[in-house]
């Protein structure tokens, strides 16, 4: 396959889970999921898997201590289907093992509320990492991302220089999943403009502004539970018990990853694919075809560690 | 590893934002219930299928739990009291103010608007005041305004509000008028025509491409709804707003007035403005003067009885001329009225019947 192409995309993910691939290489892959040990440790392990390095020399390698680090959050589901505090503060303390000071860390989603709902304490001062929303303070001026014209949070415009992407793993409605790049739908103040189509190309296009491709520098997904279906908001009937961490430093791999492992936990469930039910994520074919990611689906490497036993 | 079950409690019933406080949200009647909590809205031709937590394009409408809330009741964003030629409406009650309100959002995304800082933005992301409708109502007379306006953002996706405050308005001796993209479904355009004295309805272009390609909308919609506003007897007029190279057509424009004469009569005003570059659409000058006037010109041609050009301050297309002498009888200056030569409804000079609302 050498041109993104949305059906080959998507078959090259249904015969990826299809193969039935041994559960993980000991090289770091594309995407680290981990699910032993306490959440610290699984964050630690998806990190050292995805990148080869641990939580604290990578972002050593990648931020400064003069950044300053937005950890976007998804907390729309709330607290049920949000990343939870324990991950985020994991998150946090590696990065102050990497010399960026706490204050200098801005853990943030569209507003107080969500986060708050999602067990977070606001704080927008004082000590500490910094844990506040957007709270309507968008950019005045609308900027072009392709076919996206939008008005970004001025904390991400303005604040952030390097980005950090916390997701979860779930089903989307509209978008078939959200658990990488659609998160930054939040970043944004009229996503539902862009829920047409099934959000594509719109999801990859507003990717590839600067304020997101520029900046990101991981990916992580609080993959505790798998929504497999009626995402976004949380449904306790259409979720399962998952238990891991995800990590990658490509900004699109996660996706590829999540939809492979929601496609198949729908197919133990038996319901329809996300294809037959005419919302699989074409935006992710778009992804590949503007260059966002160097992963391809096909030969996607997820490094696990239950690898070996 | 925490069972997801046990976790739920903190969801909803709670206001799931701060504003929620000050502005209630409203369960609205135009929407169907669909599988799994999901809702499809009925209330304009976009028919979003919105899962819980979600809301539909317009921004202003949350399925929270498997029921449809308006979150935009008695949430005005922008009032002022304005011309009621600077709507624009040219045959009704000329010379008064209009008190004009607007609640965020708008379930079209045009490239073009000049009010995309309201239009296009979610509520709780703009200053908002309360003001339910029996104070709108009375805010209007305060300010010695015959008619309350609905107008700046969308007023189809304020629906509830419109329905309410045009209610109040005309309860207490005033009228009330709505300025619209005219994307609206058919129920709610009923209930819309039977407390609205007049509708203005922006016909964003003459061509499907248009609409796709610059609105979000669907244009057979809006010909729609200028088709029922019109058989109910609701006072009319019609804006487009021509764009270089857009739909600025001598062409477009001969069509777009040839299907206004066919399905509406030759009185309904017909008013094309002139654009200015401004949000998503920065790339293209002003309106040329000569290209408006070769499309009144045209529209003018097809037998239209008043077209007007706007935005052009001190052209003579701002004015009406009576269709049987031609004299000037309505003289207006930058969207304000300056001579009046209308008196009950016929023209001054040669006593000929004016369309219009006049009193
Ligand atoms: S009113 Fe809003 S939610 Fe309803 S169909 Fe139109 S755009 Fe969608």
């Amino acid at each position: 396959m050498n041109k993104w192409d949305r059906r080959e995309v998507l078959a090259g993910l249904a015969g990826l889970w299809a193969l039935d691939l041994p559960a993980g290489t000991p090289a770091a892959g594309d995407v680290g999921v981990a699910f032993r040990g306490t959440v610290e440790e699984r964050a630690a392990a998806a990190i050292r898997l995805a990148t080869g390095k641990e939580p604290a020399p990578f972002f050593k390698a990648v931020v400064s201590p003069r950044d300053v680090v937005g950890l976007k959050l998804n907390c729309l589901g709330g607290r049920p289907l949000a990343p939870r505090v324990e991950l985020v503060e994991a998150l946090v303390r590696f990065l102050v093992r990497a010399g960026v000071p706490e204050e200098r860390i801005l853990v943030w989603d569209r507003s107080d509320r969500e986060l708050q709902r999602a067990g977070f304490d606001i704080r927008s001062d004082g000590g500490g990492y910094r844990c506040q929303g957007t709270n309507g303070q968008y950019d005045k001026e609308v900027v072009e991302s392709r076919s996206v014209g939008t008005c970004f949070s001025s904390l991400l415009s303005k604040r952030i220089t390097k980005l950090i992407n916390v997701g979860v793993l779930k089903d989307h409605d509209l978008s078939g999943i959200s658990v990488g790049l659609k998160n930054y739908y939040g970043v944004i103040h009229n996503p539902n403009k862009y829920h047409g189509n099934n959000c594509s190309p719109f999801v990859a296009h507003l990717a590839d502004h600067p304020h997101i491709r520029g900046k990101h520098i991981l990916t992580v997904v609080d993959a505790e539970i798998c929504q497999y279906n009626g995402g976004p908001a949380y449904r306790a009937d259409a979720a399962v018990p998952y238990g891991a961490v995800a990590a990658s430093a490509d900004l699109v791999a996660c996706d590829f990853w999540g939809l492979r492992e929601i496609e198949r936990i729908r197919r133990e469930k038996k319901i329809k694919s996300l294809e037959a039910e005419k919302r699989a994520p074409a935006w992710l074919a778009v992804a590949g075809e503007i260059g966002l990611t160097r992963v391809r689906p096909e030969t996607l490497r997820v490094a696990d560690d239950r690898a070996g036993g | 590893m925490t069972d997801p079950a046990r976790a739920v409690s903190p969801l909803l019933p709670e206001p799931l934002t701060e504003a929620d406080r000050d502005f209630p949200p409203v369960v609205t009647k135009y929407y169907k219930t669909l599988d799994g909590k999901r809702i499809e809205c009925t209330l304009c031709p976009a028919r979003c299928r919105v899962a819980d937590r979600e809301r539909g394009t317009c921004g202003v409408r949350e399925n929270r739990d498997g029921v449809y809330y308006t979150l935009v009741h008695s949430r005005v964003c922008s009032a002022h009291v304005d011309p009621i030629e600077k709507k624009p409406f040219f045959h009704f009650l000329p010379g008064t103010t209009a008190f004009s309100l607007a609640t965020p959002g708008c379930n079209m995304a045009c490239t073009f608007c000049q009010n995309w800082e309201i239009s296009q933005f979610r509520p709780e992301q703009i200053d908002c005041r309360r003001l339910p409708p029996a104070q709108a109502a009375a805010a209007a007379k305060r300010w010695g305004c015959p008619t309350v306006t609905f107008t700046y953002t969308e007023p189809v996706v304020f629906t509830e509000y419109l329905l309410d405050a045009a209610a109040a308005a005309r309860g207490a001796g005033l009228k009330a008028v709505s300025v619209t993209n005219g994307w609206i479904e058919k129920e709610p355009l009923h209930d819309w025509l039977q407390v609205l004295d007049a509708v203005k309805v922006d016909l964003k272009a003459f061509t499907q491409r248009f609409y796709d390609e610059m609105t979000g909308g669907r244009l057979i919609d809006v010909l729609d709804t200028l088709v029922r506003v019109r058989k109910a007897g609701v006072w009319l007029e019609i804006v487009t707003l021509l764009i270089p190279t857009l739909n600025d057509s001598e062409k477009e424009a001969a069509s777009l007035a040839r299907w206004v004469m066919k399905n509406l009569g030759p009185e309904v005003p017909l008013h094309f403005t002139r654009f200015h570059p401004q949000y998503r659409l920065r790339n293209l000058p002003a309106t040329p003067v000569a290209t408006m006037e070769r499309a009144r010109a045209a529209a003018l041609a097809t037998g239209l009885k008043f077209v007007y050009l706007g935005n052009i301050p001190g052209h003579p297309g701002e004015n009406t001329a009576c269709p049987k002498c031609g004299k000037v009888i309505l003289k207006r200056y930058a969207m304000s009225l300056t001579e009046n030569h209308i008196v009950g409804g016929v023209c001054e000079y040669c006593k000929t019947k004016i369309p219009g609302v006049w009193a």
